[in-house]
């Protein structure tokens, strides 16, 4: 598993692309719950109604981290990965959490 | 305007508008409802599962369990990483499902009724659920192919913040469900 798919890389990327994908907006589709419809850009509301970027965000995360997870154990010589410091573990939920309040800041403050 | 008010309302089986006919409606609302029950409950059974491991996680070393809280947390903490990835998962997934009937009939009521810190308490409980997701593969890594004597602190911290998400995520949902449900 390891050696083809690496578990910690992906959790790591997973965790930092979301981040960024929440504080750009990089949704990889949007979702349009009133008409169910998917669509690769926004639509406009009138017609369509609100659109949701989370399922999006997801996939962007997903995406990159399934590729950076196969992609990083050819590459990189495998000491490097087993020398990740577990520590870097705590940095990603706390900048998912940063994340994910900067993207819903506006709820509270208007 | 008016026709984002049917598209709105047909979510809730008030309008049909572009939902198709009354009994579709009446089905989806029901396996909303129905699927909604289910990731609750499969969420509790998540909850037992990593509180069991998050407090077991934090043990020393073995000693005799008197009292209930030692007995709680005197299991094999690794037996339950499977599981509760698993459980994870079918919660996730679950919750996702029914994601979008939120946004159209609660999150709606609720913005209806000004009620904003509440909208925003459910949006951090979606990016909690998420660190959760992505946090899965590590710390299922850590439960299963790093051996037991090695890395405990990162195993207690992974642990320890899936703990806290999911507890975190059963109390909003259902303080939120009282609020304004789906149902």
């Amino acid at each position: 598993m390891s050696r083809y798919f690496s578990l910690r890389i992906f959790s790591l990327m997973f965790g930092s692309v979301y981040t960024l994908a929440v504080i750009y907006n990089w949704p990889l589709f949007f979702y349009f719950p009133a008409v169910k419809q998917f669509s690769l850009h926004d639509l406009p509301l009138a017609t369509f109604g609100p659109g949701m970027s989370w399922f999006g965000w997801i996939a962007t995360a997903a995406l990159a981290a399934i590729l950076a997870a196969v992609i990083f154990p050819l590459i990189l010589p495998k000491r490097w990965i087993d020398q990740m410091p577990p520590r870097i573990f705590w940095l990603v939920p706390l900048a998912m959490l940063i994340g994910g309040f900067f993207r819903e800041q506006d709820w509270l403050l208007k | 305007m008016a026709e984002l008010k049917k598209i709105f309302y047909s979510s809730r089986g008030e309008c049909a508008g572009v939902a198709g006919d009354a009994a579709l409606v009446w089905w989806s609302q029901f396996m909303t409802e129905f699927l909604l029950i289910v990731h609750g409950l499969v969420a509790i059974a998540l909850v037992g599962a990593i509180t069991h491991q998050g407090l077991s996680v934090w043990r020393d070393k073995p000693a005799p369990a008197r009292l209930f809280v030692d007995r709680f947390r005197a299991v094999q903490g690794a037996g339950y990483a499977n599981a509760v990835v698993v459980l994870y998962l079918i919660t996730f997934s679950l919750g996702a499902y029914i994601y979008p009937s939120y946004v159209m009939d609660a999150k709606r009521a609720l913005f209806e009724l000004g009620m904003r810190k509440a909208i925003f308490v459910f949006q951090m409980k979606e990016h909690i659920a998420v660190i959760g997701l992505g946090l899965l593969a590590a710390y299922w890594y850590f439960w299963r192919q790093v051996p037991l004597i090695e890395h405990v602190g990162t195993r207690r911290m992974l642990t320890t913040v899936l703990m806290a998400a999911v507890w975190w995520n059963l109390v909003i949902g259902h303080i939120l469900n009282n609020i304004r449900g789906i149902a």
